[in-house]
């Protein structure tokens, strides 16, 4: 899945995108991270701050523009 | 396409999201993440790692091992793959070849004959086992050439060996059938029990009879005309004497076990058994023990006893009860079923310095039966002569 949305990020040019599942979080193209915690991640999106807020979050990968967290989400903010 | 070499490494943190800052502010990827308590396993790029050490001096980075292709790359050694393969061949070798062609049946010359034809189609000791179609293919040529010797035959796969059983082909020689013979006495002696399959019973039971004479005859008489003439078979127990003497020396030699005893080993070939160790006691008795074979080759244990040798001497009671074991022995040695020894008496017996002597009377029950061939003409012309 992940390949397919990389070629199609890579086709289409989207600028991010943020995908969330059962306890897990996929972030593409962040530009930074700003804050990283156990119960709170702050990244710093293109045109945004995304803030996630929740318990046991854990890094499972972590690229220069993609991370995968591991985790329970429990409040997801937009600020721009 | 170039295959990304990854690794693990392992660091002891307190805060592992501080050491996931650091490694992301210094440009460095991670791939998996595994926390064990506070020891913090990494999965990051080969060639990242020295900048790893390098860069971020507040923790000490340890390499675990290597992921993916490089680490099966690493666990798979010449000599595991020498090993491998050395293993496939052992596997073919014990599944595919034939280490001996056992032919079964009593004629030798059957044997060798068969033996010398699977050799000649490429059934031999190292060869390779042929598929169904092909040994049946080898089963016809070989019926076809020797069909005048040869019956059936057939071939069965035992394990590395072939098995051969054949039947044989038997032409019944006619000829023989025109033979005509009696059944004469090849010893006196007196008659106990007469079986005929053929021919006339010329004496009963009880009937004193010499070496020679006519028991069952060959020739069918009726009203004293000779009606048929045929080779007359059959089989004659009678009670028959002999008389035996032996010899036993008035030493001999008792072996009495010590309590000691010796371990050996043995390897059993077409040549022979042989010892592997010397034998460290100086008189001793063995007993043996298969412990496994291999191919044509047998390994035995040895237990050896040690013994006492006694000299001892025969009285001439216990002398001649010697004697007559073994006078018996000798006389069943050329006895068989039916035949056995009836009576036994002890003629004489003496004993000297040397020697302990026993002679010995039989009456044995044994099979005198001999066939002897008479021709018809030379029959009908001592008839005329006697006329």
């Amino acid at each position: 899945m992940h390949l397919y949305k990389t070629m199609k990020n890579f086709l289409l040019d989207f600028d991010y995108y943020i995908d969330i599942y059962e306890e897990k979080i996929h972030v593409f193209n962040y530009i930074d991270i700003v804050k990283l915690t156990d119960t709170e991640i702050v990244l710093a999106m293109p045109s945004f701050t995304l803030h996630l807020t929740g318990v046991h979050f854990v890094v499972k990968r972590l690229e220069k523009r993609e991370i995968l967290i591991d985790g329970q989400l429990d409040d997801v903010r937009f600020l721009r | 396409m170039k295959i990304k070499h990854y690794i693990y490494i392992k660091t002891k943190v307190r805060n592992k999201n501080r050491i996931l800052m650091k490694l992301y502010k210094n440009r460095i990827n991670v791939y998996d993440v595994i926390s064990h308590g506070d020891i913090l396993y990494l999965k990051v790029l080969e060639s990242d790692y020295a900048k790893i050490k390098k860069q971020i001096v507040t923790a000490k980075f340890y390499y675990v091992t290597d992921s993916g292709v490089f680490r099966v790359k690493k666990m798979v050694t010449p000599l595991k793959i020498f090993a491998l393969v050395l293993f496939l061949l052992l596997v073919f070798f014990f599944s595919h070849v034939i280490v001996k062609v056992d032919v079964i049946h009593s004629n030798k010359e059957i044997r060798e004959l068969v033996k010398k034809s699977l050799e000649e189609e490429g059934i031999r000791f190292l060869s390779i086992k042929k598929d169904y179609q092909e040994l049946q293919k080898i089963k016809e040529s070989i019926l076809s050439t020797y069909k005048d010797r040869l019956e059936w035959l057939e071939i069965e796969s035992v394990g590395m060996r072939y098995v051969v059983r054949i039947e044989e082909r038997i032409i019944k020689d006619y000829n023989e059938e025109e033979r005509t013979c009696h059944i004469v006495a090849s010893k006196s002696g007196i008659v106990s029990n007469i079986k005929s399959t053929k021919g006339e019973i010329v004496v009963h039971d009880g009937e004193y009879v010499s070496e020679g004479d006519i028991l069952i005859s060959g020739q069918i008489v009726y009203n004293e005309e000779v009606k048929e003439n045929v080779c007359a078979s059959g089989e004659v127990l009678a009670e028959v004497w002999y008389q035996t003497s032996v010899s036993l020396p008035t030493f001999y030699t008792t072996k009495t076990r010590t309590g000691k005893k010796r371990y050996n080993f043995a390897i059993e070939t077409e040549s022979g058994k042989h010892k592997i160790f010397k034998s460290r006691l100086e008189h001793y008795e063995t007993e043996e023990s298969v412990l496994f074979r291999f191919f044509d080759f047998t390994f035995y244990k040895y237990t050896e006893y040690e013994v006492e040798e006694q000299m001892q001497q025969y009285t001439l009671e216990n002398g001649v009860e010697k004697a007559l074991v073994l006078a018996d022995e000798k006389v069943n040695a050329k006895l068989k079923y039916p035949e056995k020894i009836l009576t036994r008496k002890v003629l004489k017996k003496s004993i000297n310095d040397s020697t302990i002597e026993v002679e010995v009377f039989y009456a044995v029950l044994e099979n005198i039966t001999k066939q002897e061939e008479f021709t018809v003409e030379e029959k009908n012309a001592i008839e005329e002569e006697g006329s």
